[in-house]
């Protein structure tokens, strides 16, 4: 029941901190996708064979399931193997050349085509931890390559105000909080008037070298937003570890693939856009939790390129705790799924190419495979107490074992190949994340609309209460697995149903501890910051910014309603 | 959590517990069950014959027509018969005096039924001691059902066991098993049950209650699993509500 570990949002493994590995199949690599290929092709033709069909009913469930599991990973490691083109050409390269030319005279202003630019580097706060914020917002003041650094905060925080003042950043606080992060943006882009602009979250920590390696690639003027990776430093938890290992897949090649295809988009961190392209959209895209992909997603339709640099240059956190996992989750996966059904990028009326409508729909439906485990997980107990079989009975368990490992086995290896290591969190994070991922289904279809969070948050609410179905879930496969238990002492003979079943109780079980453990951290807290509580300001603000003294010549004053700190 | 949650996650248990016994029911149910690998009605039948051969002057009956005790059925002409009549050979005077004076005999049926085969049509010659025809008794029709079962599960069959019929038209009639027959087939039981049904015996032996019929037979194996206690008392609250 395991699934490709593979798409959105990675990490470069602090083990292996090269940065320049990703984007490059080996040819070890490569073979083992075409192994791969050839098991996941013969695993299809062996379900589908008239042949092996069982009874109806579990039957559907698991051709559903695994044609979807099937087909993202086809796709996945058909991206893969496109992923050998470095984005990095030779204008790129001159273009980096030639980033600084007064560098010798003390200037370090941006220039492209021997033109200086403005770069506006937005980090977005809403409520984290002011420790996480601080480090952050110094990072960003501490960008090589002149810039400006704007703090924009809608967690309306005084002490984010007092900490951007002392540090030298700009203050940024709006009055509504429409449009959540997409509008927080498109509010600062009101004010800053840089023609780039990068965004980091509160808690993505960027390389200082991070505009020298972007902005080279803005050469090409039909280049939208240069995307990096996110990379995760605090691998503490299983949820953690999990969450983050299971997105390797994504930005370590499947990204860097998308590169060739013109498809590889924002994931709203870390990344670089040209003001001009985004102006042309109408700013970032608002009506939807993922605004990121949406962002990215109009901007290909109008033409504009997209790159994907496969260098770490930003450190961020990892969902923590099961609540912050399930909520990005849920947002991630509602936007995907908003994509499907109000945005279907298989529509003649989408200007794209047939490459991006490819990889888009793969991106709409990929948290289709999230949900496949909950049908996969259904198909034992049918056995158990209804007899109803997907496949046939003749098939022997060697015969069996060897399609099932063209497949799983396959993508295992391979995944562990790609990444390193194999984690038993991703596999487990896989299996018990279909309510989350039915849920986002339910909301995209319905309309409903989730609340924005923040990502890696310490939260004081136990875990249970986000993951109620998952509990009941272990509850029901676990009598289950006593009845089937029951069921074989009966009859004299183990089935494979009982030993599915076993396994599906084990992971899920795994999961709660995991949860348990959680729990008992927060009723039991170490010394560790607590969040943010701080009454909001009772006189009404709407923006704090101040004007950059040094270049005055580039930004026009605004109007200095309360100064928050000295330009850097 | 939140008190919302805690009689949310409360609620869910008692529904997966409560589903999980239910399906356990079902499951033991399966588990005591049996189903036939092929079935079908039979039926008492009574050869009709002469012991003298003959032509066949006359067929009084096609296959598929009633008959009671005493219809005329064919006329054999017998020389033989007629010979031995002449010569005092035939010592019962009630056969003697049945026969006419060319060596007419009239078969006559001898149950109440239905005729299932003419083996010797009009004009045909019967050979002395053959069949002319079989007649399919009324009211004695049954179940001859095979099962394909574990030495256990062989074990756990007794006569008199419940067994249910599915007939073609998705009626179902009760039966009990009369007799079984076994032999091994790979490892496995491989019984031959005659079950009769008061519900089918009853029934003339015509349409779809005739011999040949194909039916499932589902066999209630004795239950000495932990939950026989309860799935019987569960069952009989079903039948007493009226499900």
């Amino acid at each position: 029941m395991a699934r490709i570990p593979s798409t959105r949002q990675t990490r470069h493994t602090l083990d292996r901190p090269s940065p320049k590995d990703g984007g490059e199949p080996t040819p070890v690599m490569i073979l083992l996708v075409v192994v791969a290929t050839i098991g996941v092709l013969a695993y299809a033709a062996f379900l589908l064979a008239p042949d092996s069909r069982g009874d109806l009913l579990p039957y559907l469930m698991v051709i559903v399931a695994e044609s979807i599991l099937v087909l993202h990973a086809l796709l996945s490691m058909w991206t893969i193997l496109s992923s050998g083109r470095n984005p990095r050409d030779y204008a790129a390269h001159d273009a980096a050349a030639h980033l600084m030319p007064r560098l010798a005279r003390g200037d370090d202003t941006i220039h492209l085509r021997g033109a200086p630019v403005v770069v506006d580097v937005f980090v977005t706060v809403y409520g984290e931890d002011l420790e996480t914020v601080r480090r952050t917002v110094v990072a960003a003041l501490g960008l090589q390559g002149r810039h400006r650094t704007w703090v924009l905060d809608d967690g309306k925080s005084d002490e984010v105000r007092a900490m951007a003042a002392e540090t030298g950043a700009w203050y940024v606080r709006r009055l509504s909080s429409h449009g959540a992060k997409a509008g927080n943006i498109n509010h600062a882009l009101t004010l800053a008037k840089g023609d780039f602009f990068a965004i980091f979250d509160a808690d993505f920590v960027p390389s200082p070298r991070f505009l020298l390696e972007t902005m080279p690639i803005f050469v090409h003027e039909d280049v939208a937003f240069v995307q990096t990776p996110q990379v995760y430093g605090n691998l503490d938890t299983v949820v953690a570890r999990g969450a983050a290992f299971m997105q390797t897949v994504f930005y370590r090649f499947i990204q860097p693939g998308r590169n060739r295809f013109n498809a590889a988009f924002c994931v709203g961190t870390n990344v670089v856009f040209r003001r001009r392209a985004v102006d042309e959209i109408g700013g970032i895209y608002t009506d939807s939790k993922s605004e990121d992909v949406w962002t990215a997603l109009l901007l290909h339709e109008r033409g504009w390129r997209s790159v994907f640099l496969p260098d770490a240059l930003a450190v961020g956190e990892a969902p923590e705790t099961i609540e912050a996992y399930s909520k990005q989750q849920l947002r991630w996966a509602t936007g995907g799924f908003e994509i499907l059904l109000h945005h279907n990028p298989l529509s003649p009326r989408r200007t794209l190419t047939t490459d991006q409508r490819i990889q888009y729909l793969v991106t709409a439906t990929f948290y289709l495979a999230g949900i496949c485990p909950l049908l996969l997980l259904l198909v034992p107990p049918l056995e158990i107490y209804f007899d109803l079989r997907p496949m046939t009975l003749e098939i022997t368990v060697f015969t069996w074992v060897l399609y099932y490992a063209g497949f799983y086995v396959m993508q295992i290896l391979l995944a562990w190949f790609a990444v390193g290591s194999f984690r038993w969190e991703t596999l487990t994070l896989a299996t018990v994340s279909f309510p989350i991922y039915s849920k986002a289904l339910w909301n995209a279809l319905t309309g409903k609309d989730v609340g924005w969070h923040v990502t890696g948050s310490a939260s004081r609410r136990s875990p249970f209460n986000f993951i109620i179905p998952q509990t009941l879930f272990f509850l029901f496969l676990a009598l289950t697995t006593l009845v089937a238990v029951w069921r074989d002492i009966d009859n004299g003979v183990l089935t494979l149903a009982t030993g599915w079943n076993a396994t599906n109780t084990l992971i899920l079980g795994a999961f709660l501890v995991t949860a348990l453990r959680e729990a008992h951290a927060l009723s039991h807290p170490t010394v560790r910051p607590a969040p943010l509580q701080l009454p909001a300001a009772t006189v009404p603000l709407t923006v704090v910014a101040r004007p950059l003294q040094r270049q005055p010549g580039l930004l026009e004053p605004e109007p200095q309603l309360e100064p928050a700190g000295g330009a850097r | 959590m939140t008190w919302f949650n805690r009689l949310k996650l409360a609620g869910g248990i008692l529904l997966v517990v409560v589903i999980v016994m239910a399906c356990t029911v079902v499951f033991n149910q399966r588990q005591h069950r049996a189903l036939s690998t092929s079935a079908t009605i039979v039926a008492q039948n009574y050869p009709v014959g002469t012991d003298y051969g003959g032509i066949v002057t006359r067929q009084y009956v096609e296959v598929g027509d009633d008959v009671a005790v005493g219809d005329p059925l064919f006329d054999v002409r017998s020389l033989q018969l007629q010979r031995d009549i002449a010569s005092g050979q035939v010592a019962d005077p009630v056969l003697a005096a049945s026969v006419a004076g060319d060596g007419t005999s009239t078969i006559v049926a001898t149950v109440d039924g239905t005729v299932r085969e003419v083996a010797v049509p009009q004009g045909g010659f019967a050979q002395a001691g053959s069949v002319l025809a079989t007649v399919d008794q009324d009211a004695s029709l049954f179940v001859e059902a095979e099962f394909l079962l574990s030495a256990r599960d062989y074990a756990r069959i007794t006569e008199g066991s419940h067994v249910e019929l599915l007939l073609p038209n998705q009626s179902v009639l009760g039966g009990d098993v009369a007799g079984i027959d076994v032999e091994t087939a790979e490892g496995q039981a491989l019984s031959t049950l005659r079950i009769t049904s008061a519900d089918l015996s009853q029934r003339a032996a015509t349409g779809l209650f005739q011999a040949g019929t194909p039916v499932q037979a589902t066999l209630q194996l004795r239950d000495d699993g932990p939950l026989a206690g309860v799935g019987d008392a569960l069952r009989d609250l079903l039948q007493k509500v009226g499900l």
